[in-house]
């Protein structure tokens, strides 16, 4: 098969460069649309990967609960009453909801998102300071780096003992390489140390993480004076139900014990992470629709404008061809001679917009590592890379089958007669 | 070597009815040169591209070599082109990108013959008429008579029985054509047949057999008295 003749090759890529100036021009069309693609297909994966990053603190499956205020009077109740979520909410919710995975109340002191001074000998800073039930770790993810997390033991007997940050560690025991046995001192308690756990990931969520110090659940509600009040209810659901169907049944029976209007939608607040999850992919799904959509048509374009190019020059090369014919090339050989001038071209074409690609990609992380507001980082997969080069020099031969047609109808009779 | 019997060819469009050759025969004999003598539009060059089947006939019957040619596949007619016949075109045909050596190695490559093997072989072809030093040069950087030499040497590398030249002169000043022609004659004392398309009668007079065309007839076939 001559397609796979070394002469042809040679004959190939010695008429391309001897019409050097042609070819490029043919050939920029491809490396505009490949670039285009590959580059955009790179900032979509970084700007995806960024958002589950973020998101990655947080286990999917989990659904956050708490109080807020009534908008609606009910039941000789006024609206703007608080709602206030307690011990007994929880054990409600366990006994009568199913699909429940695993449910952990927590409190911060101050309030959700407050910090409070905590001292360590002479050195003091503010940290989140969060009640904890052991069952958090299941809920998000961490990293015991030192000593052991929160257990039942220390729930039953109201332990004070603390579990902290990372950074807390760093910051508070300078020089000290662990700190479980030492004690530090919170809103003028003492708690001993017992572990030091880290977050998987460096994203926001696990920033707060590492800026907080855990204490256990029953602990804080006794010396903080929380009596039977929960910050917060944090919940996984296992996949029995959907977990809007759990999030609803679980307000269902906290509206009715707390005298809340059933269609009362401000009284009780949540966020449901499988929800949100769900929402974001169906986006990402959007967004990857949109950039092949638009980076394929792209390069569409440039691929047409390859074949429309080859076109063109096939009737100034008539007389060439001819000329071919005339000293004894085949149909065939003169077919296959355009394609492989068509598919070289292409590829080559595809492989330098990949490279422009790749670097543009590369020197785009580079510039937002030193940026520290974005943790975008422009990504592309080897894979759909090489799948990219196959489509491109596939098509390169596709784009030559219009402009071969042509050359082979070419009589040399009139090509050569004309002068 | 070529046989022609009761040749008839014409062009027809919507409106015309072009009846370019009318029951034409003729025998040419291997070794012989001849030339083919008419005005424009006789007819003469519509028989030379039948001759190198380049283009078809509508009756009659054609033998080049003892075969028959006629309703051939491009294929076929190409890969007969490429064994037996050497064309030479008034306007040269070379190639304007590819350089004198290039061009002339150009048949041996649809012959199959290997890069380095062809390359060898236009560069001899080139010597024999003077023109190893323009090996590397384009046809633009050559001379008229330059040029129609190196296309003499690409329709001679292939060793063909035939060479068919259409107003090979045509181009060319008296003295680059006397040249020519006696290249030409040249070739044919080596026993290839050489059949050369002219309408001037100064060249028709340095071949063998001179034969007159007019509106598609042979209107004289005569041996060509020195």
């Amino acid at each position: 098969m001559i397609f796979f003749d070394k002469e042809q090759w040679h004959e190939v890529f010695v008429t391309l460069n001897k019409n050097r100036f042609r070819a490029i021009l043919t050939a920029c069309g491809i490396v505009w649309g490949v670039f285009m693609l590959i580059v955009m297909l790179g900032f979509g994966n970084g700007v995806e990967r960024s958002i589950v990053q973020s998101m990655s603190g947080t286990v999917t499956n989990s659904i956050y609960i708490w109080g807020e205020t009534t908008s609606i009077p009910y039941d000789g109740l006024s609206s703007g009453k608080p709602v206030t979520l307690t011990n007994d909410d929880v054990e409600l919710i366990a006994a009568n909801v199913h699909g429940i995975e695993h449910i952990a109340p927590r409190n911060q002191l101050s309030g959700y998102g407050s910090e409070t001074w905590i001292r360590y000998k002479d050195r003091s800073r503010s940290y989140s300071v969060i009640g904890e039930f052991p069952q958090m770790q299941h809920i998000q993810p961490m990293k015991q780096v030192n000593g052991r997390f929160i257990n039942e033991l220390d729930i039953e007997e109201s332990r004070k003992v603390v579990v902290i940050g990372r950074r807390v560690a760093d910051e508070l025991f300078v020089d000290i390489d662990d700190p479980t046995g030492l004690a530090l001192e919170i809103d003028g308690i003492y708690f001993y140390v017992i572990g030091v756990l880290d977050s998987p990931e460096g994203t926001n969520h696990g920033d707060r993480q590492i800026s907080s110090v855990f204490i256990p659940f029953t602990t804080f509600q006794r010396v903080f004076n929380y009596e039977n009040r929960v910050g917060w209810l944090a919940i996984t659901v296992d996949d029995t139900l959907s977990a809007e169907t759990i999030e609803s049944n679980i307000k269902r029976i906290l509206k009715k014990r707390h005298r809340v209007n059933p269609i009362d939608n401000q009284a009780i607040g949540s966020f449901n992470a499988a929800e949100a999850f769900g929402e974001l992919k169906d986006l990402f799904t959007g967004i990857h629709f949109l950039i092949w959509f638009v980076g394929g048509c792209t390069l569409l374009a440039g691929i047409i404008g390859v074949g429309n190019i080859m076109l063109i020059t096939m009737k100034e090369r008539t007389r060439e061809i001819g000329i071919r014919k005339a000293l004894g090339a085949t149909p065939w050989s003169i077919v296959s001679h355009v394609l492989q001038e068509s598919f070289v071209l292409t590829s080559i074409a595809g492989y330098i917009g990949l490279l422009l690609a790749i670097g543009t990609l590369e020197l785009a992380t580079v510039i937002f590592k030193h940026s520290t507001e974005t943790q975008i980082i422009p990504q592309i997969d080897f894979g759909i890379a090489m799948l990219s080069l196959c489509v491109i020099s596939l098509a390169g031969i596709l784009a030559g089958v219009l402009p071969a047609r042509a050359s082979a109808q070419v009589n040399p009779v009139i090509a050569l007669a004309a002068n | 070597m070529i046989e022609l019997q009761r040749i008839n060819k014409s062009y027809n469009t919507e409106t015309t009815n072009l009846h370019v050759l009318k029951d034409l025969s003729l025998t040419i004999a291997a070794g012989e040169m001849v030339s083919l003598m008419g005005s424009s539009g006789s007819g003469k060059s519509t028989l030379l591209n039948i001759l190198g089947i380049l283009d078809s006939y509508d009756s009659g019957e054609y033998h080049l070599d003892g075969r028959l040619i006629r309703d051939m596949s491009e294929h076929t007619a190409a890969l007969y082109r490429s064994k037996t016949i050497g064309f030479v075109f008034q306007s040269f045909n070379l190639i304007g990108f590819k350089t004198a050596a290039e061009n002339v190695a150009l048949p041996l490559y649809y012959q199959g013959v290997s890069f380095k093997k062809r390359h060898k072989m236009a560069l001899d072809s080139l010597e024999r008429f003077g023109l190893l030093d323009w090996a590397e040069h384009l046809p633009s950087q050559m001379s008229g008579g330059q040029n129609q030499r190196v296309a003499i040497a690409r329709a001679l590398v292939t060793k063909p029985r035939i060479i068919l030249a259409d107003e090979p002169t045509g181009a060319l000043d008296s003295e680059n054509s006397n040249d020519i022609i006696a290249v030409l004659n040249e070739i044919n004392k080596e026993g290839i047949t050489v059949v050369i398309v002219t309408h001037e009668e100064d060249i028709a007079e340095q071949t063998k057999r001179c034969v007159r065309i007019q509106d598609g007839k042979i209107i004289s076939d005569s041996a060509v008295s020195k």
